[in-house]
């Protein structure tokens, strides 16, 4: 890179973290303080309507439900771009033996147990302690992605249709309680105040298990179908 | 705003947006692109978790402001599916042209050698 061009992007690096810096001023004015929503404030008065502890959770999945419905809609949209992009056989050449050592198989009979165990924790403490649907599908996400690629489990090879549809399952419950809610009276996706905590709980639960298996097929997705060149040491 | 600046980890996730930033735009491999925009995404979310700092007053319940946490951990599940097809892009990238550049930066190899 030549030493103009190297200039120039500092440049515009510098001219950028400045006025970055300069747009945080006017939190301290008068007029913005009046006018300002105090949101943590709103947070604390309604959050006895959910019937949790955690606010985090509440924001997600109560106050701001829409955000997470359309959040999951995104990662069906990969989904669909992982599905786009399928055709024309990603071969892989080289594979490490090593990935198929009798260690690592009986390591990761000690290690899923223990992870899955965490991923349950942590669904059934968000609502009142720190985790939560996302971390807990994030970490059951991890015990599936190491069963899928040591082979243990073959989830495109044994059932594809139960695998795709369990990825848009969370999306669908959520939209169709949304739809209920709406039948029973209330406004979409807010949920009555005496059910309120199963609602969420039930919701967290089906978002885990779909994030779950969302992230197995990113990372698995195209290697079950195809049989590799060779395996090297 | 005091609570912002005077916080370490303002300057950290400055510090990381620069850095990835910069990866962007020096490298021309494009896994090493890629690692580069998830550093400047992580340096992004840093930066939303200082802001829901604030000042405790003794009758409040929570001792931080959750709405934009719950903003970071929509942007961290975006971000790793956003990764995910990236990586699958540029696996179909190398098999077709045979070295994860893209056509701009071949120029660029062909003259410096790296």
């Amino acid at each position: 890179m030549s030493w103009t061009r190297r200039v120039l992007y500092i440049f515009l690096i510098l001219i950028w973290a400045l006025s970055s810096y300069v747009s945080l001023e006017s939190i301290n004015d008068i007029e913005t303080k009046n006018n300002r929503m105090n949101l943590s404030q709103e947070v604390e008065n309604n959050i006895h309507k959910t019937q949790l502890k955690n606010p985090i959770t509440s924001v997600l999945i109560s106050f701001r439900a829409y955000d997470t419905l359309l959040e999951l809609g995104v990662l069906i949209i990969v989904i669909l771009g992982l599905f786009a992009l399928k055709g024309g056989g990603v071969e892989f050449t080289t594979e490490p033996k090593m990935l198929y050592h009798p260690l690592v198989k009986d390591l990761s009979y000690i290690v899923v147990p223990c992870l899955i165990l965490t991923g349950g924790y942590l669904l059934w403490a968000g609502t009142s302690y720190p985790g939560g649907a996302f971390q807990s599908g994030a970490i059951l996400g991890v015990a599936g992605v190491l069963l899928a690629k040591i082979k243990i489990i073959k989830p495109m090879l044994w059932r594809p249709s139960l695998v795709i549809a369990l990825s848009y399952f969370a999306l669908i419950i959520f939209t169709l309680i949304g739809f209920i809610n709406i039948a029973i009276g209330e406004n979409f996706l807010e949920y009555p105040q005496e059910y309120s905590y199963f609602i969420i709980f039930f919701i967290e639960s089906c978002i885990a298990l779909s994030t779950a298996i969302i992230l197995i097929m990113f990372y698995v997705f195209g290697q079950e179908l195809i049989i590799p060149k060779e395996k090297v040491e | 705003m005091n609570l912002i600046i005077n916080s370490p980890y303002f300057f950290a996730s400055t510090a990381l947006i620069f850095i990835g930033v910069t990866s962007i735009f020096v490298n021309t491999s494009l896994i090493k692109k890629v690692i580069g925009i998830n550093i400047c995404g992580q340096g992004i979310f840093l930066f939303f978790v200082v802001i829901s700092n604030k000042t405790v007053s003794p009758n409040s319940l929570f001792i931080a402001d959750p709405v934009p946490q719950a903003m970071v951990l929509t942007g961290i599940v975006v971000a790793f599916s956003a990764t995910a097809f990236a990586l699958y892009l540029i696996r179909r990238i190398f098999d077709k042209t045979g070295q994860e550049v893209l056509p701009e930066d071949l120029e660029r190899i062909s003259e410096k050698g790296h």
